[in-house]
């Protein structure tokens, strides 16, 4: 959705009071609401769906396949598949690129070895069925519940095989299978808008397009991390108000997330408990 | 190739179900209200496909406006991960082409398009998981949204796959079945015996023909019926909620 | 899209009014198809073609290679099928582009005669997971006029039946292989399991209600026609392509789009179909086995055969 030059100034004005006045009565460091659902693909290790009350929506698989360790570059592979985007195009490879590093620098890969051979690998592939707004935040958000909630087939073999033979063994019971490690929390990138003073989280569409700046922020146990990137959010519409990002709102920017992000990797916990709960009653993604 | 036994004497088929029975059959329609214009979402056994149809809208090209009805565009998008064995499909792989075209065709007749002169259509179809009968699901989960989106069709496009063993006819195929037998999609409009859509892509004794067709006939008629049922549970849980206000 | 030419409203109702009088504008019956005429057998290359059918032309290539099999199909030989078609047979399809109607005429081709294993691939295997044959076909459109699906299945299976691939024998238990020239021993054949033929209807639907079309009972408006030429092939609003073979089976079946047909109307044009695919199937083996003798004839082969005629 494209802004009129005078729904532009409207909303840059309001966007610049201290404190913000959002469209959607949003307080600066508040998201947008979102709904969750976990585990709904059976043939997958895990599965996450988060959707944005703006109908922006993601899904992700988590897959994982027993691979020698030494064949391998990564241990990770990301795939991003945008509607109406090339696979190749400018948009996808950022994104990917952004996750895929992120994930591979932070992932603490020795969770996936499974004996002194053999390490599982996995694939995360998402989709992003329709989005309005960068979705890198939303793709990271929904990666982080896919991976918290991926199960891997419990071991049953040696794991010292480096004289062995043959390949390892797993556990038939699905039921024994378990999660990639208790404490381990995928890091997450979060969008934050500069506009004059303000520093304001995951911006929607109207407001990526008066926005002076964008940070990308990634989070990783309890506390920010690099990268921290800076670019134009508003990728699919020109925004006229771009300029340069002032050092001191960097410094506050880590501060708020600092401060608040905690928050948010606790209330993606709380959505994973109860969709585990709920789990027997309902299994369907909608 | 081990071949598995596909259906045992006693007349049971690899999921315990009888020659003439359905899978489970569930869908959803207005799944995504936020994001497009009509949207479903069907299960058809472990086959899942997510569909949205945005329009009819104006075509962002000049040559997609037809001034004797609408186009209609299907995207289809089939998830890496939606088979067991990850998988890369890529868009412009002849199958993907086959099954792209042969909806929109079997749509362009099926949609009252003479009604939405120069405009546009668009469908795009997410398959997150596949065990069998994927053609059939699309189409089905195509006819839903399409309903959903309000575009004027003619009646319920009900797909189904038939496969044939030995003599007897099996009804709505799974992923190992179809691999070894040969399968039968068809799709019928409303309540008629009329064939909107047809593909078979194995051999099938031309004598069985009349009645493998027969049995798939009679489904796609109970899968309307399911659909129809949902799109009524949809329509009374919105006029109850007009009501309220 | 393509640069097709439209037929004016005029010409379609002149057509359509034909057909409610029982005529087709090429004075053809409702079912009978054109037969393909001027065809080529290469004489000095096995696995060549030419042939016309109405003002269709193609040319089919056979050949074939040597070389190591999938590793999941160690016991197979290759088979690929590549369609060519480009804007010289018509203006209507684009060169470097595939449009939808292209792929739909390769896929149908393929499925028809590659997926339903017509070419026996067990019996091109030359050592089991090492050395297998390849055949390749290569099938180019040079000249359209409509209904191209039938005729390049036609081609390509009798250029199939045409082929010979020289003769090899295995050395050193299994190790080497000799393939022998053409002119040191006599080619072998491929092994084809059976022939399949196809044919596409299309449907036009004279009442111009699409309503009563669809909805309705009837089937007596609609009209089908068997092997359309260009015009006809542009006014028909659907078609159905089905593939059979001499054993009453079904090889494939495809609709793709059109006014839908109805299922008992679908089982008579199957069946009815059966005498066509004879008429075809016979031709293809009379043509080879004319094509045979005259070489028999020409080399003189009789002076080198030894036995006796009993």
């Amino acid at each position: 959705m494209i802004l009129s030059p005078a729904e532009r100034a409207y909303l840059y004005e309001s966007l610049v009071q201290k404190p913000a006045i959002r469209p959607g009565a949003r307080s600066d460091h508040q998201f947008r609401p979102l709904e969750a659902k976990t585990g709904f693909l059976p043939n997958s290790n895990g599965s996450a769906r988060i959707r944005l009350n703006d109908g922006s929506e993601c899904i992700i698989s988590v897959k994982s396949k027993v691979v020698v360790t030494r064949g391998e570059s990564s241990l990770i592979e990301v795939d991003i598949d945008v509607p109406g985007f090339r696979d190749d195009s400018n948009f996808v490879s950022n994104l990917k690129f952004s996750l895929t590093n992120l994930l591979i620098t932070k992932f603490p890969v020795e969770y996936l070895r499974l004996t002194s051979k053999y390490s599982f690998k996995l694939f995360i592939d998402c989709i992003v069925i329709s989005h309005s707004s960068y979705p890198l935040s939303l793709i990271s958000l929904t990666s982080y519940l896919a991976l918290k909630t991926t199960r891997l087939p419990l071991l049953t073999s040696e794991v010292n095989d480096e004289e062995i033979e043959e390949q390892p063994t797993f556990s038939d019971d699905w039921d024994n299978a378990k999660y990639i490690h208790p404490t381990f929390q995928p890091p997450i990138f979060i969008t934050l808008g500069v506009i004059g003073e303000n520093l304001l989280f995951d911006p929607s569409i109207e407001e990526e397009q008066v926005l002076e700046n964008g940070l990308i922020l990634s989070f990783y146990k309890d506390k920010v991390i690099t990268p921290i990137i800076n670019m134009n959010l508003a990728t699919n519409s020109n925004n006229s108000n771009f300029k340069g990002l002032n050092q001191k709102l960097i410094i506050q920017s880590i501060n708020l997330c600092n401060k608040y992000c905690p928050a948010i990797i606790k209330a993606l916990d709380t959505l994973i408990e109860q969709d585990d709960e709920n789990d027997d009653t309902d299994n369907h993604i909608f | 190739m081990s071949r598995m036994e596909l259906y045992s004497p006693e007349g049971l088929r690899i999921d315990g179900r009888r020659w003439n029975e359905l899978r489970r059959f569930e869908s959803r329609i207005n799944t995504h209200p936020n994001s497009c214009d009509g949207s479903s979402y069907v299960e058809q056994g472990n086959t899942k496909v997510i569909c949205m149809v945005q329009g009819p809208m104006e075509p962002s090209s000049r040559s997609q406006a037809d001034s004797a009805g609408a186009t209609i565009e299907v995207n289809l998008s089939v998830a890496s991960f939606s088979t067991f064995e990850r998988k890369k499909r890529s868009k412009s792989e002849k199958r993907m082409v086959e099954m792209k075209a042969t909806l929109e065709r079997t749509f362009q007749q099926s949609v009252m398009c003479h009604l939405y002169p120069r405009t546009l259509i668009s469908i795009d179809i997410h398959v997150l998981a596949q065990d069998g009968g994927l053609l059939a699901s699309m189409a089905n989960a195509v006819t839903l949204a399409l309903i959903d989106a309000g575009v004027a069709m003619y009646d319920y496009v009900s797909c189904i796959s038939v496969g044939l063993h030995d003599q007897t006819p099996l009804l709505d195929l799974n992923g190992l079945e179809e691999q070894d037998i040969s399968t039968l999609t068809i799709g019928v409009i409303g309540k008629t015996e009329k064939l909107a859509l047809l593909m078979l892509e194995d051999k099938m004794p031309l004598d069985h023909l009349e009645s493998t067709l027969g049995i798939a006939i009679a489904a796609t008629h109970r899968i309307r019926d399911l659909m129809d049922d949902e799109v009524r549970k949809h329509g009374n849980l919105r006029s109850s909620k007009l009501a309220k206000n | 899209m393509s640069r097709s030419v439209d037929v004016s409203t005029n010409e379609r109702a002149y057509f359509i009014e034909g057909l409610k009088a029982g005529i087709r504008l090429n004075g053809r019956r409702f079912d009978e198809i054109r037969y393909p005429h001027n065809i080529h057998l290469s004489k000095e290359e096995y696995g060549y073609v030419e042939l016309e059918w109405g003002k269709n032309k193609i040319s089919v290539r056979v050949s074939s290679y040597i070389r190591k099999p999938f590793e999941d199909r160690p016991f197979e030989g290759i088979f690929n099928i590549n369609c060519e078609i480009n804007s010289m047979a018509s203006a209507k399809f684009e060169n470097g582009k595939n449009s939808d109607e292209e792929v739909l005429i390769s896929r149908i081709i393929e499925k028809s005669i590659r997926r339903s294993n017509s070419l026996d691939l067990e019996s091109l295997c030359i050592i089991a997971g090492e050395k297998v044959w390849n055949i390749t076909v290569d099938l180019n459109f040079l000249n359209y006029d409509g209904n191209f699906i039938d005729i390049g299945c036609f081609g390509v299976m009798l250029a199939l039946q045409h082929f010979k691939k020289p003769d090899i024998s295995i050395i050193n238990g299994g190790e080497d292989i000799i393939v022998h020239d053409i002119n040191e021993r006599e080619p072998q054949p491929l092994s084809i399991l059976h022939v399949p033929v196809c044919l596409t209807y299309c449907f036009y639907n004279i009442t111009n209600q699409q309503e009563v079309n669809i909805k309705g009972e009837s089937t007596s408006d609609d009209i089908y026609l068997l092997d359309c030429d260009y015009k006809e092939d542009l006014l028909k609003s659907g078609s159905i392509i089905i593939t059979l073979n001499k054993n009453r089976e079904i090889i494939q079946l495809s609709k793709n789009g059109g006014i839908p047909i109805d299922a008992s109307l679908l089982v008579d044009l199957a069946l009815g179909s059966i005498k066509v695919v004879d008429e075809l199937t016979d031709l293809m083996k009379k043509l080879i086995k004319d094509h045979e003798q005259q070489r028999f004839d020409e080399l003189n082969l009789k002076l080198l055969q030894v036995g006796a005629d009993r």
